[in-house]
């Protein structure tokens, strides 16, 4: 097997066996970047030398059995609006296209303690909103990746590295991960610290990461969180909660059906799966949501929209100018009906372990001018559930689709012992041809 | 206040602090966001819904 194709948990293993040398495995990389990157753009910036230097060092502190953690030797892709120590950081944005940062964003900090080496800085949409990057999907190239951590997921897909991190205010590592054929994930905002990431809007901020399978994503969460992750300490019979109301009406025909599908193989691998009905508080999710991004993005970009309004992208400046129009008071209402929507929302849980719905509305749009509709993945990003994205299916145009589940807040012990149950019954094993 | 009324004020801000050219370029986002505010008072909220 080619180093390119090992899974996170593979490769980690590998290395500390002494059967992958991770100098040989970043040259495998790089070869493979040089194969597929101009065709996919996944990403910012490389620093080869810096690369190769590193995982020179981590080779010799294993050949003296001196690992760092469970992630030696792993090189990862990091979404460019994550600060990193000396690498060109530019937020998707002509405004920072030479700032160098003077420090680890602290998951970045976590991931290199654990032994991972920044492969390199991966492409965000402009300050992660929506106007696109130059990123293509790895499964067609003429459909956008999805965004905002548009590089990450491709470049996961793509076989450039094993796995990447992002960030989800609305929709921007579900979506994508749904777009690429990959596993994400999104744990509870208070799970990994947001230090040294650019925000978008503070209190929607998420850091989340991207993988090639459950397992891998457990390890890259296990790496950055600040508290450990409970693990269940036995299989039994979980409750999934199949959400249909507002979900399917946004989804197409396809995702529908499969997601369906989805379901009823779950149902008979032992799954108790019902209908869940959302409730009433459910309808203002959207205005809720949008209500605290263009404040929350109008406060973040307050004085260098005024400086350099001209160096913004169509989209995010709507949000910027409109947030800049509504008054303290209709921020507070929003911040408050959230709450009331979390409270809920979170009643949901009483009689399933975790929900699903389609984690996209369908396959990956054509263009790159548009990075496709964050509109499954909001919801939850307001709730502060955590989530992941299962690849289970393709569309019958070949690309990928994903399912979405959700769980309580701070239960991603249970969210990761189901999805793996999930991944299991799904069984998806296609992968893009570039 | 109905939905025009809201646009309405709206818009006069956004001619304030954008300018006209751009408030009249706006104006699907401005009608957009008179909507969700509408929606977002029209739920009652209590005390321990703390922001």
């Amino acid at each position: 097997m080619n180093p390119e194709d090992l899974s996170l948990v593979e490769a980690a293993a590998a290395i500390r066996a002494g059967e992958l040398s991770p100098v040989q495995y970043v040259l495998s990389l790089f070869t493979r970047m040089s194969e597929v990157e101009l065709r996919v753009q996944a990403w910012t910036t490389v620093n080869h030398e810096d690369v190769l230097a590193e995982a020179k060092k981590c080779e010799t502190e294993g050949q003296k059995k001196q690992f760092r953690g469970p992630l030696h030797g792993i090189p990862v892709g990091i979404k460019d609006i994550f600060y990193t120590k000396g690498l060109r950081t530019t937020m998707g944005s002509t405004i920072f296209e030479n700032f160098v940062p003077g420090y680890d964003a602290h998951a970045v900090k976590r991931l290199k303690e654990a032994g991972a080496i920044v492969l390199g800085k991966s492409v965000t949409t402009m300050f992660a909103n929506l106007d696109p990057g130059p990123t293509r999907n790895p499964w067609n190239l003429a459909h956008t990746p999805g965004g905002s951590s548009s590089g990450s997921a491709a470049a996961v897909a793509a076989r450039m590295c094993p796995a990447a991190i992002g960030s989800q205010t609305v929709g921007s590592v579900g979506r994508p991960g749904a777009f690429n054929g990959i596993v994400s994930m999104v744990p509870t905002q208070e799970r990994i610290s947001r230090q040294g990431v650019f925000p978008l809007a503070w209190s929607l901020d998420h850091v989340g990461m991207f993988g090639r399978s459950v397992a891998d994503v457990e390890l890259m969460l296990d790496s950055m969180t600040e508290s450990p992750v409970r693990k269940l300490p036995e299989r039994r019979l979980f409750r999934i909660g199949v959400v249909r109301d507002f979900f399917y009406e946004n989804a197409t025909p396809e995702a529908r059906s499969l997601n369906d599908t989805l379901a009823g193989r779950l149902a008979e691998s032992g799954f108790q799966v019902e209908e869940a009905r959302l409730p009433a508080i459910f309808d203002l999710a959207q205005s809720t949501l949008r209500t605290i991004l263009r404040a929350e993005v109008a406060s973040v970009h307050e004085r260098l929209f005024a400086a350099q309004s001209e160096s913004y992208g169509e989209k995010i400046r709507a949000v910027i100018e409109t947030g800049m129009l509504l008054e303290a008071s209709d921020y507070i209402r929003a911040r408050r009906v959230r709450r009331h929507y979390q409270r809920d929302m979170a009643r949901l849980f009483d009689k399933f372990d975790v929900l699903l719905t389609p984690a996209a509305r369908g396959t990956a749009p054509e263009g790159i001018d548009t990075t496709g509709d964050p509109v499954m993945n909001g919801p939850w990003t307001l709730a502060n559930f955590p989530t992941m994205t299962v690849p289970h299916a393709l569309g019958s145009n070949g690309l990928p689709i994903g399912a979405q589940l959700s769980a309580p807040p701070l239960q991603e012990g249970l969210l990761l012992e189901i999805a793996k149950a999930v991944e299991s019954v799904a069984g998806f094993t296609d992968r893009p041809d570039l | 206040m109905s939905d025009d009324q809201i646009i309405e004020v709206l818009s006069e801000r956004a001619v304030q602090k954008l300018g006209r050219q751009r408030a009249e370029k706006l104006r699907p986002e401005i009608e957009q966001l008179a909507a969700d505010l509408k929606e977002l008072y029209s739920v009652p909220v209590e005390l321990d819904d703390e922001p």
